[in-house]
């Protein structure tokens, strides 16, 4: 995992690491819906784990999937059974740059790379980003794109 | 206050669209302090509230859409119009076929009888394109002195459009059947429904269109129609209580034409398309060329014809009653005015005067006149007689000087000209040229000053023209009702006898006398009421001896303002002008007032042909060295 790589903090959007550096605390609904043991209220998601899966939501967008905001979504997945060439990958990582810029203003995007296991019918996409709140820490989002069957 | 919270800080609860409520929501999230991130487009909270602003988007379209449609006030979709309107007892105008009438002589026929089929055509065409006009019922003729003639004399009505049959076997077993004629542009007024006891059968039974319940009985053979959903029309029978009920295995037989609506209104020239009984030597005579031919009566003519019809009740009593009842009958109507006898000039009791402009043409056809007073007949009160009116056009001369400013346009004075000269034709297009349609003086110059923004004003005086046929080698009266009141200031106003120019504020076209016909004369006013007439000889008028006439200025107890009489005027021949052969003498006068007012069958038109428009630079705006010194105008009262 490319987590060895950086000076990063987690690399999992569905594990929990809350920052210390800011008093104000972002927190959302988690939409696993799995309920919390303690308070038996849905659980939440809090901060460097709240904004990854923030991300990783724009990601999977396809454009026209949001209400009335078709502007909105990359279209990564609406490019399965696409011809994986190098402009797709190009699009497809400038795609996601700018709608992390756009949509994500909690974070600055470093890099974005589009990994193909062919063999394997996967691609996947790493997206490298600074949170504003603590930029002195690169973050990973990795996403997997994969035939369900 | 927060954005999405009205002033009493509750939530604002009467957007509709999709982004007003979710930034309400989100509004209303910045009040709590359990979940932060609604705001970013990504957070799952914000994909939570794009469900819900989605479905109370989605809840609040629907219930919009459903309030709306249920009121015939703001229905959108013509199925609920049309619904609405059948709940007020009122059947949408269908599409109309231009009917024409013709004389079809069958010149090689010979035996006792011979047979024109429903469905036989005749084609024609207009403006290159061929079109079909159909015999809409079997016609059986025997010979008449020899010949053998359909239509003598008034002709046959054959319809525009493809003559087409529907069949239906009556299923009772089928809750859902309906019989629906599949096809749009139906004339429905050419349909006739007939049926078959069953597919077998040889004979067929006709039934006629009801038109209200009075009269059908349980056996009546009655067919009820309505306008369905996507401009269809649905023939439905009686129960067997009201109207004669279809029985199991029944084929119901539609036939009607499919027309093209007003396409070959104005056809003029017919061919037989083939035999009629073994015979083609075949002659069509144009009795009335095509007319009448329309579209489906629109939305908004429903929403207004069927709460009027509903008012009426299907009975003509007061005018409104006509005019809200003619345009069903003949859908043609551009404009209608309707009045009664009593308000007639003169007088005439007992009779009610519809004027109708057609969409097509002037005036219309003796033929549809006719038949639109045989179809009134069901509708109006006993005793009362309608009467039908052409419209007679009073045509407004105006005489425009305009001043412009020549710094800010590179446009010429005669460009600026023929720009007044082209609105001032699509103002009387769209604001004139209807019954009751007022010529307003102020919105008319108002007008002119906005065709360009180098034009800084206008001074614009106004004449009016009306035209009458002379009964030409015989001395007849005539009487021309302008129906507004003449400029009269004094008597004896503008009385002039020097020069050539006419006298008073009447002049007329040229004409000759049966007693002269060497020189043209003309009429003038004396400015007390008399008009004169006179002929031009060198410099100098020379005027008939006796006057020729009255004009009464101003309306005055019995006398009507605006009236121009002639007493016996023995007229030879007629002058041309306008640069054409005319048939007709123009009366052309200075009105009172400004503003003109159509009267009863009157309707108002610019003469584009006689408009005058003259422009001078402004030199104040202009700035030219002199302006303020050497400024002219123009006179604002006619020469």
């Amino acid at each position: 995992m490319a987590a060895t790589e950086y000076n990063t903090g987690f690399d999992d959007a569905q594990s929990v690491n809350n920052s210390t550096r800011d008093n104000f605390l972002y927190k959302d609904i988690s939409l696993y819906f799995t309920r919390n043991p303690v308070t038996s209220d849905v659980s939440t998601v809090t901060d460097i784990q709240d904004i990854k899966r923030a991300v990783r939501h724009i990601v999977l967008l396809n454009p026209g999937e949001k209400p009335f905001h078709p502007e909105i979504g990359t279209g990564v997945r609406a490019a399965l059974f696409q011809n994986f060439t190098a402009p797709i990958k190009a699009l497809l990582s400038s795609r996601v740059q700018e709608q992390l810029r756009k949509y994500e203003s909690r974070i600055e995007v470093t890099n974005v790379s589009f990994n193909d296991n062919i063999d394997n019918n996967e691609l996947t996409c790493k997206i490298e980003f600074n949170v504003r709140n603590a930029p002195q820490q690169t973050e990973e989002v990795d996403i997997f794109l994969q035939r369900l069957r | 206050m927060a954005a999405g919270l009205n002033v009493k800080g509750k939530m604002e609860i009467t957007e509709l669209d999709f982004d007003s409520i979710k930034s309400n929501l989100k509004t209303y999230l910045k009040g709590q302090s359990e979940f932060t991130d609604y705001d970013f487009e990504g957070s799952g909270l914000n994909i939570l509230l794009d469900t819900l602003a989605y479905n109370t988007h989605y809840n609040a379209f629907l219930a919009n859409m459903l309030a709306n449609e249920m009121f015939l006030d703001t229905a959108q979709k013509r199925n609920s119009v049309a619904s609405h309107a059948k709940a007020l007892g009122y059947t949408p105008v269908s599409t109309k076929a231009p009917t024409a009438y013709l004389e079809v002589q069958v010149n090689d026929a010979t035996g006792a009888n011979i047979v024109m089929p429903a469905g036989y055509a005749f084609s024609t065409t207009i403006n290159g394109v061929g079109y079909n006009f159909v015999n809409t019922t079997s016609r059986t003729i025997q010979p008449n002195a020899g010949l053998y003639v359909f239509g003598s004399g008034t002709g046959i009505p054959v319809y525009e459009g493809s003559w087409t049959t529907t069949r239906f076997t009556v299923d009772l077993n089928d809750a859902d059947q309906r019989f629906v004629i599949p096809n749009e542009g139906v004339d429905i007024s050419t349909m006739s429904v007939t049926l078959k006891e069953t597919s077998a059968s040889t004979t067929t039974t006709t039934y006629l269109a009801a038109t209200s319940l009075v009269d059908i009985t349980a056996t009546t053979k009655a067919y009820f129609i309505q306008e369905t959903v996507d401009n269809q029309w649905e023939v439905y029978f009686g129960d067997g209580v009201i109207g004669d009920a279809v029985d199991e295995g029944n084929v119901v037989i539609l036939s009607y034409v499919i027309t093209n609506a007003a396409a070959a209104n104005g056809a003029v020239a017919f061919t037989a398309s083939g035999a009629i009984s073994g015979f083609a030597d075949i002659t069509t005579t144009v009795k009335t060329s095509a007319a009448g031919g329309a579209v489906a009566e629109t939305m908004e003519s429903i929403k207004l014809s069927a709460p009027f019809s509903y008012a009426a009740q299907n009975r003509t009593v007061t005018a409104k009653d006509y005019a809200a009842i003619v345009p069903t009958i003949y859908p043609n109507v551009e404009s209608i005015s309707v009045w009664g006898g009593e308000y007639n000039n003169p007088a005439v009791y007992g009779k009610v005067y519809i004027s109708i402009r057609p969409k097509a043409g002037n005036t219309l056809t003796e033929a549809t006149k006719t038949s639109i007073i045989t179809t009134l007949e069901d509708y109006n009160v006993v005793s009362v007689t309608p009467v039908i009116l052409d419209p007679e056009t009073t045509k407004i001369i105006p005489t425009v000087n305009f001043k412009y400013n020549s710094t800010i346009t590179t446009k010429t004075s005669a460009n600026l000209a023929s720009l007044i000269t082209a609105a001032i034709g699509k103002w009387s297009d769209d604001e004139l040229e209807k019954h009751e349609s007022v010529f307003r003086y102020s919105p008319f110059t108002t007008m002119i000053d906005e065709v360009d923004p180098a034009i800084m004003s206008n001074i614009t005086t106004i004449k009016m023209s009306k035209t009458f046929k002379p009964t030409t080698g015989t001395a007849t009266a005539y009487t021309i009702n302008f129906e507004n009141n003449l400029y009269n200031p004094h008597s004896g106003h503008a009385a002039s006898t020097a020069g050539i120019t006419a006298g008073g504020i009447l002049s007329s076209s040229g004409f000759k006398y049966s007693d002269d016909t060497v020189n043209v004369w003309y009429y003038e006013d004396d400015g007390a009421g008399l008009i004169k007439a006179y002929y031009v000889s060198g410099s100098s008028k020379v005027y008939k001896a006796a006057s020729v006439g009255t004009v009464t200025y101003t309306t005055s107890g019995v006398l009507i303002g605006g009236t121009v009489t002639l007493t016996k005027e023995d007229i030879a021949s007629v002058e041309n002008y306008d640069g054409i052969a005319q048939t007709y003498i123009r009366i052309t006068v200075q009105p009172d007032s400004n503003d003109i007012v159509p009267v009863r069958n009157q309707i108002l038109e610019i003469d584009t042909t006689n408009l005058s428009v003259t422009g001078a630079v402004d030199t104040i705006a202009s700035g030219a060295s002199d302006a303020g010194v050497n400024y002219s105008t123009v006179s604002s009262y006619n020469p």
